[in-house]
């Protein structure tokens, strides 16, 4: 006999309804994931475009004005982030291009105003200012950069600066895109 | 032989608490599965119209960020007609042509190329480069799509500019195989040109 004369107890009929809900709930678990880690990755993608194009776009910024916020900083690095657009910048058209630089939208996708940076630092940096560097704790991309600079033959340029675009998608799990690069003067 | 239910069958309560607790879970497993197959179909649809946003965008990029010594030119810019001419020098190995706006000394290859977005007679909108359409022939572009691009928010006509900031408003729509449309969706995309 499979069941007893008395039909189905409520024990039963709950233990029916907890069976399945362990099997709803990993399944609805599972297809809550799939869409967050499809919606990362199309963040993650537009953020690399939007990224890309301020990359081949970089040396239209003013790199007087850049260089000599560099060169004012006692920690051997500048932070551009759009909001000091109007501040660095005394040219009108500098200041707007700048403006526009830092609010691209690509596949409907804009990173939030404060999470896109510039971090510009000097072509070659001595051994002294890179302890000063490490010890402020970047970012570990922007540490990854750090790393490819000799500072064994210390020769500063006043016509180069290194640049590394920091672009912050999605804050609550510290998802970031970093690409690096050369800034040069005209 | 196995019996399931006792020789007095069951009682009305013990049917009517059956169907009822079969029931909650049909329902609940029916509507999960019919949430996941249109959320799923949704996502496919998303996706499909994003890739073709996003490939519209790094031809565009692809074709035009490395190019040297380039001018941009708007000489249309109506609702229904836009008209980019983009001018640049290419390093070519061997003598072939020297670029008019570049130092003569150097060897270059001048090249002229055009971003059109053009409202057909039958409303539909073609976004074209180089004289191809840049989506595919299952989408839609919907007549009230815009392109433009200006230098530090001013356009002047005919004037070639230096850098600019192109803006896509892409108003887009899948064809179906039978023929049939599903709703539209908007993608923006800015792209910054420049010859710095």
């Amino acid at each position: 006999m499979l069941k007893n004369n008395q039909g189905f107890s409520l024990v039963e009929l709950l233990a029916v309804i907890v069976i399945t809900s362990f099997i709803l709930v990993p399944l609805m678990t599972a297809f809550t994931n799939n869409i967050t880690i499809y919606d990362r990755l199309e963040k993650r993608r537009s953020t690399v475009g939007i990224i890309d194009v301020m990359v081949n776009s970089i040396d239209r910024l003013n790199f007087g004005s850049v260089k000599a916020e560099l060169d004012l900083s006692t920690n051997h690095f500048y932070i551009l982030d759009g909001s000091n657009c109007n501040t660095i910048f005394t040219d009108p058209d500098d200041q707007i291009f700048c403006t526009n630089y830092f609010n691209l939208t690509y596949n409907n996708f804009s990173i939030q105003e404060g999470e896109i940076e510039i971090y510009f630092f000097d072509w070659n940096i001595s051994d002294a200012e890179m302890t000063i560097l490490l010890d402020r704790g970047f970012h570990p991309a922007i540490e990854q950069e750090l790393s490819t600079i000799v500072t064994n033959d210390f020769t500063e340029s006043n016509s180069v600066m290194r640049f590394v675009i920091l672009g912050h998608y999605d804050t609550g799990n510290n998802d970031v895109v970093a690409i690096g690069g050369v800034m040069a003067s005209d | 032989m196995i019996k399931i239910k006792n020789a007095q069958g069951v009682t009305l309560f013990e049917l009517i608490v059956s169907i009822l607790v079969g029931s909650i879970v049909l329902v609940t497993l029916t509507s999960t599965l019919a949430m996941i197959t249109s959320a799923n179909t949704r996502l496919q649809i998303d996706a499909k119209m994003e890739n073709e946003s996003y490939l519209i965008s790094e031809t565009l990029k692809y074709n035009l960020l490395t190019q040297l010594d380039k001018t941009f030119t708007v000489t249309q810019d109506d609702p229904d007609a836009f008209i980019l001419v983009i001018d640049y020098c290419e390093i070519v190995g061997g003598e072939t042509k020297i670029c008019t706006w570049e130092d003569p000394n150097d060897l270059y290859e001048p090249h002229t190329l055009m971003l059109e977005y053009n409202v057909g007679p039958d409303n539909s909108a073609i976004l074209s480069f180089d004289g191809e359409a840049m989506h595919s022939d299952r989408m839609y572009l919907l007549n009230d799509s815009e392109v433009s691009f200006q230098r530090n928010n001013v356009l002047d006509l005919n004037t070639p500019y230096q850098y600019g900031l192109l803006t896509l408003h892409l108003n887009m729509q899948i064809v179906l195989s039978d023929g049939s449309v599903l709703n539209p969706k908007e993608y923006i995309t800015q792209i910054i040109f420049s010859n710095y």
